[in-house]
């Protein structure tokens, strides 16, 4: 499994956001910069959970998102093949944690995802800055036996 | 048809519809099973909800609309110890300049009076003994404005768990999360502030629901799916189901149906209200549905099926998980009651006639009393007390003779709601009577509930532990129904809400005969519950009101221990000797014994059924009494929190938890 974390955002150099701030001061009426300060903090990002298991039909699986930094999750929706169209069950005690999430389906379709698939979505809101990592917990063939995809994340709703 | 459950410590997915009887769908295909067999191997989620029961959603309209409705619905919620009567009040129609808004279910969309209207409603309804698990998908349609935020409050039965929340718009389903209110209240107001759009489930009060969604663009569709879990009610010797779909057939289209697992040989099934299709695939469970032409019948749809025998029937349902065992015990009355002794009443009847009672609220108090005065026997006695009035009707309570009932009925007519008082000392002195050892007692008390500061009639039940039965009857043009039904609740009676239309009385009116006749007829009284081998603890309704006759009593609990077990209820039978008064003291046990296996059942719906019990306790309860123990602010914090925890542990909403739900795409990159 190969966690993608989100690149964090490269922290600016003081001495350029003091010039830049007093640039905007100067150029920008007041009314502007008390709209530009009422800017939320937070912001919402979607992490697709993708499950790549090779050659493998995926009839099953369970994965842990465990974050850094401060992430609220406020939905997950289903992922992209049919099979996994329907959103994850998850863990609550996970959530109330505060920093992780638990999610997990299976399928009894006969047309399973193969390679590379987004399994479920979570909906996520953060302030600050935040890292992802995934854990494979379990995975089954639909002939019972377990294997072990790779799980990644992609942060922002982009594949 | 295989049954299938949940284990919920080897699958660690708590959520795994944590309240439902999972059962393997019908349709399965044989390569399916060992999927599923796989799965519970591979500790995942080895289980489907299939029979999911479904039921009733009554949507009310916001309270903009109807600033006087009292916003308390649920219709019998037989399975607590109060019985409850009640109909939302009929939509206030639009006056003056207000926004002239459908009085049917639809997204009250703010600022502009625009509506979102429901286009179409699913409901199914899995129902297992005396617990129904219910689906309900309403579909509704911005045909016009813009990007709107909107909401609406709706009903639903006053036990129910809502604890699925699940929102489709196009190809995007979102499952929501539970969280802290406040907290769900910052991220919804933010994701909305963002252009997000956001989805927000809120309990205003037990029972009376409120969603938000903001940021649906003109033309979009959303389904909302909600599941909850509440108990049956009873009725005539048989257990009903009701969906208010009045106010959702006459705007939409409707589907119904409910598959039915009675755990005992069903006698009857039948629906009074609507035309239904029955299949039977075995003597113990039925599946029905409306009947293709009732779709858009504007009538609540009720259900009922009987499986009472001759006498006393007593049940147990158990679930066991990481968090403890559970359980859910019905004791359902036999459904003659002619071998039953009838017994004579003492009827006191204290009706708040202050002003705020004028007009039609005045005129229901009459009805109210004389309907109750006509239940009387010859051999019963009353007395009348009105707070306008220093003196009752009479010094003491009088014979029910047709000389006294005459009296009686022209001294209230005289009363027309023209003065104030409090009616905390009319019901100290009813409860402080001694006890007339040839009758039961009953008091009736019928008002709005405002009468006397917040708590204060409450207060004066738990300090007499009067052995008198309390029927509330709400009326007024605004009913703090809290108050009632704790009323209710400590003196282990009944409210009976109501309005003024005349298909209401009509209920009021059957439910008063109902309940007088169920207090002369107390199949067992003064009941106790113990048991060898486990240790039971927590239990729902605290305090065991009498099973009367007509009457089912379900009391949800914890327990400790691995069984084998014997657990007994034991109750004066009727005619014994009670604190009320009665002659002929009989002890009766009914035993039940549980085996190691029987108590290691699966039934999770058990564990979130008891959290919402608890919850309304605390409700209920907890927060008077933290409000009255001297205004200590930590004290009621304490049990916020309490609640709070309750919900987020349980996974259910509460009037301390929500449920959120964002797309947290932006609408740009679909």
């Amino acid at each position: 499994m190969t966690p993608e974390p989100r690149r964090p955002t490269p922290a600016p150099r003081p001495a350029t956001t003091l010039l830049f701030a007093l640039l905007l001061a100067a150029a920008l009426p007041l009314n502007a910069i008390a709209e530009a300060t009422a800017t939320p903090a937070s912001r919402f990002v979607t992490v697709g959970i993708v499950v790549d298991s090779g050659k493998d039909d995926l009839a099953a699986y369970q994965v842990e998102v465990v974050t850094t930094g401060t992430a609220q999750f406020v939905g997950v929706a289903g992922g992209e093949h049919p099979a996994y169209a329907a959103p994850p069950y998850f863990d609550p005690a996970a959530i109330r944690s505060g920093n992780r999430v638990i999610v997990a389906a299976f399928s009894r379709d006969t047309n399973l995802p193969t390679g590379a698939t987004k399994v479920a979505e979570l909906q996520v809101r953060e302030v600050g800055p935040v890292t992802y990592t995934a854990r494979l917990m379990a995975a089954a063939r639909p002939d019972l036996s377990r294997f072990t995809p790779t799980v990644r994340l992609v942060v922002g709703g982009q594949q | 048809m295989s049954v299938w459950s949940c284990e919920l410590d080897r699958i660690r997915i708590t959520h795994c519809r944590p309240t439902a009887v999972y059962r393997l769908p019908s349709t399965v295909s044989r390569a399916g099973i060992p999927t599923l067999l796989a799965m519970a191997m591979l500790g995942l989620a080895a289980c489907t909800p299939f029979e999911r029961p479904g039921n009733r959603l009554q949507v009310a309209p916001p309270p903009t609309a109807t600033p006087a409705a009292p916003l308390v619905p649920a219709l019998r919620t037989g399975a607590e110890e109060v019985w409850i009567v009640a109909r939302t009040a009929p939509a206030a129609p639009p006056t003056g300049a207000a926004p002239q808004v459908p009085a049917l279910p639809y997204l009250q969309v703010r600022d502009d009076g625009a509506v979102l209207p429901l286009q179409h409603t699913t409901v199914h309804a899995a129902v297992a003994g005396h617990v129904a698990s219910v689906d309900l998908r309403q579909r509704f349609h911005n045909a016009g404005a813009p990007a709107v935020e909107a909401e609406y409050v709706f009903a639903l039965p006053l036990d129910a768990a809502v604890d699925d929340f699940v929102i489709t718009i196009g190809t995007r389903t979102i499952r929501g999360y539970i969280r802290e209110r406040s907290e769900a209240e910052v991220i919804y107001a933010d994701a909305r502030k963002q252009g997000r759009r956001a989805f927000l489930l809120t309990q205003e009060r037990p029972g009376v629901f409120r969603q938000a969604v903001a940021n649906i663009a003109a033309g979009q569709t959303v389904d909302v799916s909600l599941t909850y879990f509440h108990t049956l009610s009873y009725r005539d010797g048989e257990l009903e189901w009701l969906f208010p779909m009045r106010d959702a057939a006459a705007a939409s289209s409707i589907e119904l149906s409910a598959d039915i697992d009675a755990g005992a040989p069903i006698a009857t099934v039948h629906s009074p209200s609507h035309q239904i299709v029955v299949e039977r695939p075995n003597p113990e469970r039925a599946r029905v549905q409306l009947a293709p032409q009732e779709g858009r019948s504007a009538a609540d749809f009720v259900l009922r099926f009987g499986t009472a025998g001759d006498d006393v029937r007593f049940g147990l349902l158990t679930h066991r998980d990481a968090r403890g065992g559970f359980f859910s015990l019905l004791l359902q009355p036999p459904a003659d009651i002619s071998r039953v002794p009838r017994q004579a009443l003492e009827l006191i009847a204290i009706a708040d006639c202050s002003a705020r009672m004028a007009g039609a609220p005045m005129a229901g108090v009459r009805a109210a009393i004389k309907q109750a005065l006509r239940q009387l026997d010859d051999g019963d006695r009353f007395n009348l007390h009105c707070s306008t009035e220093s003196w009752p009707f009479a010094d003491q309570a009088r014979p029910a003779d047709a000389a006294g009932r005459a009296a009686a009925i022209a001294w209230i007519e005289s009363q027309n709601g023209n003065g104030s008082s409090p009616l905390r000392e009319a019901l100290r002195a009813a409860l402080a009577a001694p006890p007339d050892p040839s009758r039961r007692r009953v008091v009736m008390l019928l008002g709005d509930g405002r009468s006397d500061d917040d708590g204060a009639l409450a207060g004066v039940v738990r300090e007499q532990r009067s052995a008198a039965r309390i029927l509330s009857v709400a009326i007024g043009a605004v009913v703090d129904v809290h108050e009632l039904v704790e009323v209710a609740r400590l003196g282990r009676g009944a409210v009976a809400q109501g309005f003024t239309g005349a298909q209401t009385w009509a209920e009021i009116d059957a439910f008063i005969g109902v309940f007088l006749e169920g207090v002369r007829r107390p199949v067992l009284s003064d009941l106790e519950i113990d048991s060898d081998g486990l240790e039971l603890a927590d239990l729902h309704p605290a305090q065991l009101p009498d099973l009367l006759a007509g009457r089912p009593l379900v009391v949800t609990g914890r327990f400790r221990g691995n069984g084998p077990a014997v657990v007994r209820i034991h109750g004066n039978a009727a005619g014994a000797a009670t604190a009320a008064g009665n002659a002929g003291a009989e002890r009766r046990s009914l035993t039940l014994k549980l085996s190691p296996a029987e108590l290691a059942q699966t039934h999770p719906a058990l564990a979130t059924l008891w959290a919402r019990a608890s919850i309304a306790a605390l409700e209920y309860r907890g927060l008077d009494q933290a409000e009255t123990s001297g205004g200590d602010g930590t004290s009621v914090s304490a049990v916020v929190e309490q609640i709070r925890n309750l919900g987020l542990d349980y996974h259910i909403v509460s009037t301390a938890t929500a449920f959120i739900a964002i797309d947290a795409r932006a609408q740009a990159e679909e």
